[in-house]
């Protein structure tokens, strides 16, 4: 189960609201690669992990994401704090702003709201920690172009912050993947759950 | 919030930063003696360091912590998305 701990992982402090920034930002909440799929990808490939390590590594990682999640929140919230529908205007917000308000919705910067068909749990072990590489190479890469696109030094660390969190967990889930393969050499690679 | 408290804060979140990192480290190194060991340094320099910011400016988490007083300490601001001001209070 969860706790909550009542503070952020990573401290956001954005002095200057810049509600373009949000435009793109909310990928990394609600869109394809963001963290609340991360999350729910490696929190649900747990169950049919027979290997304890991987569990491990699969709930603390998953858990992480969270964290993350309530810091890209956090960010979105600060850039439009206080927004007038003037600056709505002015940055082209209208169309989140009349469904949202200044609220912070989960969806990608296309305005697709998350789903779950960006994610994969195959109960498999190979083709799960594979997905898990791919899925926080794509998130590096979310937020290598979002520290393209933000000149904001406020907005900027916590971004980098999370953008070495992915190359962190990439390293971790190599780490699993080898120890699983290992694991699986010693009866049969091929392994197949047995249900 | 006040400097201070947003000092200590600071502090509280790189240890508990650098504890999660050690962790998923011996998530995939179990056997890892060294890092155990400095696991279980930052986490009793965490404990204390919590206890104290707890005691100053309320709860954490409740899991772990009394309520002090007849007054639900939890639902306190500042939460965690608010911005850090210099003044005190929320904006």
């Amino acid at each position: 189960m969860w706790n909550y701990d009542k503070k952020l992982q990573y401290p956001v402090n954005i002095k200057n609201p810049n509600p373009r920034l949000a435009k793109f930002i909310i990928s990394q909440y609600g869109g394809p690669d963001g963290e609340i799929n991360a999350s729910l990808r490696y929190l649900s490939q747990r169950y049919s992990m027979p290997f304890d390590v991987a569990r491990a590594v699969l709930t603390d990682i998953g858990t992480e994401e969270l964290a993350h999640l309530e810091i890209v929140g956090s960010i979105i919230h600060q850039l439009t704090k206080n927004c007038t529908p003037e600056d709505i205007k002015k940055y082209g917000l209208e169309a989140y702003y009349v469904d949202h308000g200044l609220g912070v919705y989960p969806q990608a910067a296309s305005g697709v709201p998350q789903t779950t068909m960006a994610i994969a749990v195959k109960g498999d072990v190979l083709a799960d920690l594979t997905e898990d590489l791919a899925a926080e190479q794509k998130a590096r890469s979310t937020y290598e172009n979002i520290l393209k696109l933000a000149d904001e030094p406020d907005v900027i660390e916590p971004i980098k912050f999370l953008r070495a969190r992915e190359i962190a967990h990439f390293q971790r889930f190599g780490e699993a993947l080898r120890y699983v393969e290992d694991k699986l050499n010693e009866k049969n690679k091929f392994y197949m759950n047995k249900q | 919030m006040n400097r201070n408290r947003n000092m200590l804060l600071r502090e509280l979140q790189e240890l508990a930063f650098r504890m999660y990192d050690l962790r998923l480290f011996l998530d995939t190194h179990p056997c890892e003696e060294s890092a155990i060991a400095e696991y279980n340094t930052a986490s009793n320099k965490y404990n204390t360091m919590k206890a104290h910011y707890e005691k100053l400016y309320g709860p954490l988490t409740m899991e772990d912590t009394d309520n002090m007083g007849n007054y639900w300490q939890w639902v306190d601001g500042p939460w965690p998305w608010e911005k850090i001001c210099e003044k005190g209070g929320q904006n």
